[in-house]
């Protein structure tokens, strides 16, 4: 989200941030989630196995 | 001319070299693609599904990203931990050995498993030894567990647990499972590396795993294949002998238990063929046949092999949530 789109949204909250400090927050929260989308990761295998539900 | 026999050994065959490197590049894409992990953690026990992990790894990452971990405690062999280390030699791996009993000890494995013991067994001392057999349903009832003693003047003697004590007996020897983790999993968090779990499909299928013991891991490279398989591979890749001979036991209890006694109704070998032969719905007659064994005790392993997979789905179960959080994928 452009940091225009985010200026009334920043006042909306009323948080006292700035439009750049909450697209800093939102890159953040979407570099979490790709950092540490492994750990949500059940064990990769080769190929299923049919009989086990994955 | 007679009609080639439609079960037998031969329906486990498997191209080894395109197996391995299947397995190999398929390691290679699941580290560093999917889990952005830099090598991989295997706990080398001596056995040949450990063994053939760890030579996997080493063709699809190299010696240098591979790490070997030999976790021995009080009442492992020290048959499998020399295997453990003459395999990582083999192989040219790095590898450390942590002794984990003083962490068991510290955590109570070993004082609530001989508590347990003792409510059977009074007399039950530590150097005394034991393990838990199963037994009954083979006979048409129901299973239950007998614990087995040896005092050290060699005599052996053996009771039916109650299920409270082998519950607890059960519960303190998991811990050995899920210290191993811990280890592996402080190496892999210090090192960026992933985690190797090696069950076979035996293991796999049956729920022959501790939750969040040696069932956690990152990748499990060899859960598609059958014990035949995982052997005939280890031919393959050339490892020594003393893995590729090894009969596999639980190394768990400090008398020798092999899977077929505390868990499986058939040795490996005839286990895998009623696996197999199950999944692609062989007739119990067929399958009788092909294993030398009588048509019922076919029709109870196939149930036995229905039982196990009801009571230990839970253990494949990720946590439930109350709904999906939308911005978590799979």
């Amino acid at each position: 989200m452009s940091v225009e789109l985010l200026e009334p949204l920043a006042a909306e909250m009323g948080l006292g941030l700035a439009a750049e400090q909450v697209e800093r927050v939102y890159r953040d929260i979407d570099q979490k989630r790709r950092s540490t989308r492994y750990l949500h990761l059940s064990a990769r295998l080769v190929g299923e196995v049919e009989e086990v539900p994955a | 001319m007679t009609p080639p026999a439609r079960l037998g050994p031969h329906v486990l065959d498997i191209d080894c070299a395109a197996e391995a490197e299947r397995i190999a590049t398929w390691m290679v894409n699941a580290v560093g693609g999917t889990l952005h992990r830099r090598g991989v953690i295997i706990a080398m026990s001596g056995g040949v599904d450990s063994s053939v992990c760890a030579a996997l790894a080493v063709r699809a990452l190299g010696t240098k990203k591979v790490y070997g971990l030999l976790l021995p405690e009080r009442d492992s062999s020290h048959k499998s931990a020399d295997r453990g280390v003459l395999v990582a030699d083999h192989l040219g791996v790095t590898y450390e050995l942590q002794d984990i009993a003083p962490a068991l000890q510290a955590i109570g494995c070993y004082r609530q498993r001989d508590e347990a013991i003792r409510v059977v067994f009074p007399a039950y001392a530590d150097d005394w030894k034991c393990k838990i057999a199963i037994a009954g349903g083979a006979k048409g009832g129901i299973n239950f567990f007998k614990l087995i003693v040896q005092s050290p003047d060699g005599q052996l003697q053996e009771a039916r647990l109650p299920i409270r004590e082998y519950l607890q007996i059960v519960a303190a020897t998991n811990h050995k499972q899920r210290i191993r983790k811990t280890v592996e999993y402080y190496h892999a968090d210090r090192l960026n590396y992933a985690v190797i779990g090696t069950p076979n499909r035996l293991e796999y299928d049956q729920g022959f795993f501790v939750k969040n013991g040696d069932g956690a891991a990152d990748i499990k490279p060899i859960a598609h294949l059958f014990k035949t398989q995982i052997y005939a591979l280890a031919r393959h890749l050339g490892l020594p002998d003393e893995v590729c001979n090894a009969v596999p036991t639980t190394d768990t209890y400090s008398l020798v238990q092999g899977q077929d006694e505390f868990y499986f109704a058939l040795p490996y070998q005839q286990m895998d063929i009623a696996l197999w032969a199950h999944n692609h719905a062989v007739p119990a007659s067929e399958t009788a046949t092909a294993l030398g064994i009588t048509e019922e005790y076919t029709r109870f392993i196939y149930a036995d092999i229905e039982a196990k997979r009801r009571t230990t789905h839970y253990l494949h179960a990720r946590p439930l949530l109350v709904e999906p959080v939308a911005e978590i994928g799979d």
